[in-house]
């Protein structure tokens, strides 16, 4: 699904070239569960948000579903991962002026979906994650786990092949982080490839394989 | 006292720390307070004081009236002015006036002045001091007496160098001499702007004995404790007793009482108070403008106001000193309008035509003086309260958890974030909604103005040139001798190369004076004393609807047939002939005029023309007209219409100069003016208004457009971390775009249906002084509607673009 080859990313400065990652060589295979683990500056955002094509800065070589995202112009790379990419942030990154149902919208009505078929995923949505009652709430009228679960409905509503995770549970307590590590596996299970960023190594090995960063070098 | 200065102080530093805001506030608020200064500029000049009379409320106007034809302020005839005089109670004094304009022939050189033929009080009743000399006796209304003149300060100063010793020079005023025997101040510019100098009144036999002919303009002074309506009543009783006494002349007629600055500001009153209206709302948009940047500035400094509480500010404290701040924008507002309002009065002062301009009484006074000084102060400190006093409030309601939580983000998310998100969508939907009604008004009134600069006037305006002259009876007093004259004038004028038509008339169209009488049908009964229906009566010479370009429809035009001595006759227009002649024919027919002592064989029908300016009347019913030929109605002022085919019309004139001056070297030619600008003129209230509508609509939309942009931009600001997340969930370019304009423009929709309902309302108020357009105008409503949303949409998609730009990983990492 995914291949990365010498890919980097780095920012001149007077000082000259700082890099943030270093040539990178990567495969992912659909289906996966990829955890990227590694200290705090080691550049496992920057390499996520490249990933998800949120990141445009860098050099080398970059296939998604075998298409050379490198070659691709600006609306092509944000119409690919429009099509496959779902988020995840630590933070959840709700919008605070919608309810929790219209913030679960907000993917398909970029999407094109009729609005008879986004009503319909959505309520399915909410059944699946167990957040029905809670539709018509504000963001922060939720705690926190409940904002991430919202978020993950959220990220996986418009069926992305891949779903990326920057540290899901870096602002939840335990149990809520193994909730949300549960509901993880489960969509593994399902079939959506995930790459996760973590720090935990008990969510680490909820994923099949880690891929260590250490400034921004690939470490394993 | 200390905390005042402090609050002044942080204040001014405030201000001077965000100089992009206090620009746009600043530049806001002065474009409203000068709008709102230039207006009430005009109106302290033009309706407040235009005249610099003593006791001004003591002064009081008398009409007589005819309630059966609708006649409500009729002139005065003169003897039934000399019995309310002597028969009244009310008045300490009451006096008389009537138009005398005369050829003032001093040292060679001939000059029309515009005077007026004044009873004895004149000057007593105005309360105005001569500078030098004295008034009128009693005795000088008698026949027979020496012929004395008061003359005004400009002429004196003009013709007379100031001659301190001016009292007891003899002077040739239409070949009579004049005994000067005062000099009035300028204030004393009545009975109509331009007046220059002032004669007694004479009633002779026959005026005496004259209740038919109503000409006199009556004023009075009330006696101390007299109200007006206590002279009202008086008045009714005499008129009563009048027409008892007289049925025959004052059988349904009556007096009536008014006061007199509300009687002399009648004419630009509409206009004015319309468009204090017009600023009124420039102002408050302004305000609602510059109320919406502040309450995008509390939401910025809720942690400033949050941090004050917690150090132990109280509420109190907070909104006086945010109050401070606004009331410093304010009057930093005030002054740079008042600046702009100086250029604003140049500007409405130029706007007019100075032909009008002098007959319009205060129109001199145009200028910032003390007390549209105070207005402006006074405006200013009010406008600081109004527009700063809510979001002071609001800003004051800061919840300190909630902000102090929130920290540097703002309160953007919160309970209040989202109440003060509504509050600014409120100002805008009013901003935009006051901008409509006001865009609605000057669309109205331009469209009026433009469908009137088209209006077919029944003539051809181009390429002539108009002026008048006036024999003195005393030099000219044989008919035959006026007619001649004027034949030989249009003969003479006729052979100057490049001229292809002569002609003349006693009253021009489109000039403010006329002449109304009444007619029936020869060989009907006499209809009662006023009720046969009125007609203009335009006395012509041969050539003149040639040199007009008046159509003969039927019949002939006059020629040398018709002499004084022969059979008397009228060509009348075509709206007389089809409403009266209704499937007739009106040529060999007779019309009986006024008195109706003769019928009038008619034996012409020509086009219809407009008589009345349109600054009088906005009548779309054509005006019902007859004319008389100069030969059997010799009249000695005449106004002459050169068509001067392929030429300029003015570079006529001084050929016009010579030829008259050939014939009589003490004749002076007066009003030139070329036949388009007495069209320019007939219409310059409209012309005015539409400009000044235009201007503060624009000034509106200018503001309007800035709040829009602030707050859209703010909102922009505000939301971009939101920005970023959707993009990261999948928007494109595209998609944050139309959410920012398509958020922008619901507002925008909402003003603009609100100010649809709100026009509907206001612009009714309008009917009076629009032409040929109704106040609801469905095409000028669209066509504004569409303008506003253009402008609002540009506003929009300005920020919407910088949203668009937005890059999710920065947005996002500012979590």
């Amino acid at each position: 699904m995914i291949k990365l080859n010498n890919l980097e990313k780095f920012y001149e400065s007077p000082a000259g070239r700082t890099y943030v990652l270093r040539r990178i060589d990567m495969d992912v295979r659909e289906g996966e569960f990829v955890s990227i683990m590694g200290p705090s500056g080691s550049g496992k955002t920057s390499l996520l948000n490249i990933l998800g094509m949120l990141d445009s800065g860098w050099s080398g070589e970059y296939y998604f579903l075998s298409q050379p995202v490198h070659q691709l112009g600006k609306k092509e790379r944000a119409e690919l991962h429009k099509r496959n990419i779902g988020f995840v942030f630590q933070s959840y990154h709700l919008i605070d002026g919608l309810t929790v149902k219209e913030n679960i919208e907000i993917p398909l009505s970029y999407r094109d979906v009729k609005r008879a078929q986004s009503e319909a995923i959505v309520s399915d949505m909410l059944d699946r994650f167990q957040i029905v009652g809670k539709k018509d709430l504000y963001p922060s009228q939720l705690s926190g786990g409940q904002q991430q679960l919202v978020a993950i409905a959220r990220a996986v509503v418009a069926s992305p092949k891949l779903l990326l995770a920057d540290e899901p549970t870096g602002n939840l307590h335990s149990s809520q982080g193994q909730e949300i590590m549960e509901l993880f596996k489960r969509l593994n299970e399902e079939g959506t490839t995930i790459i996760q960023v973590t720090h935990s190594d008990q969510n680490a090995k909820y994923g099949q394989r880690v891929i260590s960063l250490a400034d921004g070098w690939i470490a394993n | 006292m200390r905390n005042l200065w402090q609050d002044l102080r942080y204040g001014i530093r405030t201000l001077w720390k965000r100089p992009g805001f206090t620009l746009v506030a600043v530049l806001a608020l002065a474009l409203g307070i000068a709008a709102n200064t230039t207006i009430f500029g005009a109106i302290n000049a033009l309706l407040l004081k235009p005249f610099a009379f003593r006791e001004m409320d003591r002064i009081v106007s008398v009409f007589e009236t005819v309630p059966q034809i609708g006649v409500e302020r009729g002139s005065v005839a003169p003897a039934n002015f000399r019995d309310i005089r002597s028969q009244s109670t009310s008045f300490e004094t009451l006096a008389a006036s009537t138009g005398w304009s005369a050829n003032l022939t001093e040292d060679d050189r001939p000059e029309r002045i515009t005077g007026a033929a004044v009873t004895s009080g004149f000057f007593e009743l105005f309360g105005v001091s001569l500078k030098l000399g004295s008034g009128f006796a009693a005795e000088e209304e008698q026949p027979g007496r020496a012929a004395v003149v008061v003359i005004g300060e400009d002429l004196w100063r003009r013709r007379f160098n100031a001659d301190p010793n001016v009292v007891g020079r003899n002077v040739r005023i239409n070949e009579t001499n004049f005994t000067v025997v005062g000099v009035a101040p300028k204030e004393l510019a009545y009975p109509r702007g331009g007046v220059e100098m002032w004669r007694p009144f004479v009633f002779d036999e026959e005026d005496v004995r004259d209740r038919e002919s109503h000409y006199l303009r009556v004023s009075g002074r009330l006696k101390p404790g007299v109200s007006a309506e206590g002279a009202a009543g008086e008045m009714e009783t005499l008129a009563r007793t009048l027409a008892g006494q007289f049925p025959e002349t004052n059988e349904g007629r009556g007096l009536r009482v008014t006061g007199f600055l509300e009687t002399e500001t009648g004419g630009p009153r509409p206009y004015l108070l319309i468009a204090l209206g017009a600023v009124v709302f420039v102002l408050l948009i302004s305000c609602a403008n510059v109320a919406n940047l502040l309450l995008l500035r509390a939401t910025e400094r809720s942690h400033e106001i949050a941090v004050r509480t917690a150090l132990g500010a109280s509420r109190l404290r907070i909104v006086r000193q945010l109050l401070t701040e606004s009331v410093l924008l304010a009057l930093a507002g005030g002054l740079t309008g008042l600046i702009l309002s100086v250029w604003f009065i140049d500007a409405l002062a130029a706007g007019m035509p100075a032909d009008f301009a002098r007959l319009v009484s205060g129109w001199s006074n145009l200028g910032v003086d003390w007390n549209v000084f105070g207005f402006t102060l006074l405006l200013s400190l009010a406008t600081g309260v109004i527009f700063g006093l809510f979001p002071a409030w609001q800003a004051s309601k800061t919840d300190l958890n909630e902000a102090l939580k929130e920290g540097g983000r703002g309160v953007g998310a919160g309970k209040q974030g989202r109440a003060r998100n509504r509050t600014r969508n409120l100002l805008v939907v009013t901003e935009v909604a006051l901008s409509l009604v006001l865009l609605a008004g000057a669309g109205l009134m331009v469209r009026s103005f433009v469908k009137l600069m088209n209006v077919e006037p029944g003539f051809k305006t181009e390429n002539a040139l108009t002026f008048g002259v006036a024999l003195p009876r005393t030099k000219y007093k044989e008919a035959q001798q006026r007619v001649g004259f004027q034949r030989q004038l249009i003969e003479r004028l006729a052979m100057l190369p490049g001229v292809s038509g002569v002609g003349a008339v006693n009253n021009l169209p489109l000039g403010f004076d006329g002449s109304d009488t009444f007619f029936w049908r020869d060989g009907q009964p006499a209809p009662q004393r006023g009720q046969a229906p009125l007609a203009n009566v335009q006395v012509i010479s041969d050539g003149y609807f040639g040199a007009m370009g008046i159509p003969l429809h039927a019949g002939r035009a006059f020629d040398t047939r018709d002499t004084e001595k022969g059979t008397p006759v009228l060509i009348i227009n075509r709206a007389l002939a089809e409403k009266y002649f209704k499937g007739e024919e009106p040529l060999g027919r007779s019309l009986r005029l006024g008195s109706g002592d003769k019928p009038y064989q008619i034996v012409g029908i020509v086009g219809d023309v407009r008589h009345e300016p349109f600054s009088d009347n906005l009548s779309l019913e054509p005006e019902l007209a007859v004319y008389q030929p100069h030969a059997q109605n010799a009249w000695s002022q005449m106004m002459f219409v050169v068509r001067a085919d392929g030429t300029a019309a003015a570079a006529v004139t001084p050929a016009v100069r010579r030829e008259l001056q050939a014939l009589d070297k003490d004749q002076p030619i007066f009003n030139v003016l070329t036949m388009d600008q007495v069209f320019v003129i007939s219409m310059a209230p409209q012309r005015l208004s539409s400009f000044m509508f235009g201007g503060f609509a624009l000034i509106a939309l200018l503001i309007a457009a800035v709040g829009i942009y602030a707050v859209v931009a703010y909102t922009v600001a505000q939301r971009t971390h939101e920005i970023g997340i959707r993009m990261a969930l999948g928007a494109q370019r595209g998609d944050i775009m139309s959410l920012v304009v398509g958020q922008g423009m619901k507002l925008i929709a909402f003003g603009i249906g609100a100010g649809l309902l709100a026009s509907l309302a206001v612009t009714r108020l309008m009917a009076s002084i629009l032409y040929g357009v109704s106040s609801t105008d469905f095409v000028t409503f669209a066509a504004i509607s569409v303008l506003l949303a253009g402008v609002a949409a540009v506003a929009c998609y300005v920020p919407a673009r910088r949203a668009a730009k937005v890059d999710p990983m920065e947005a996002l990492r500012y979590e």
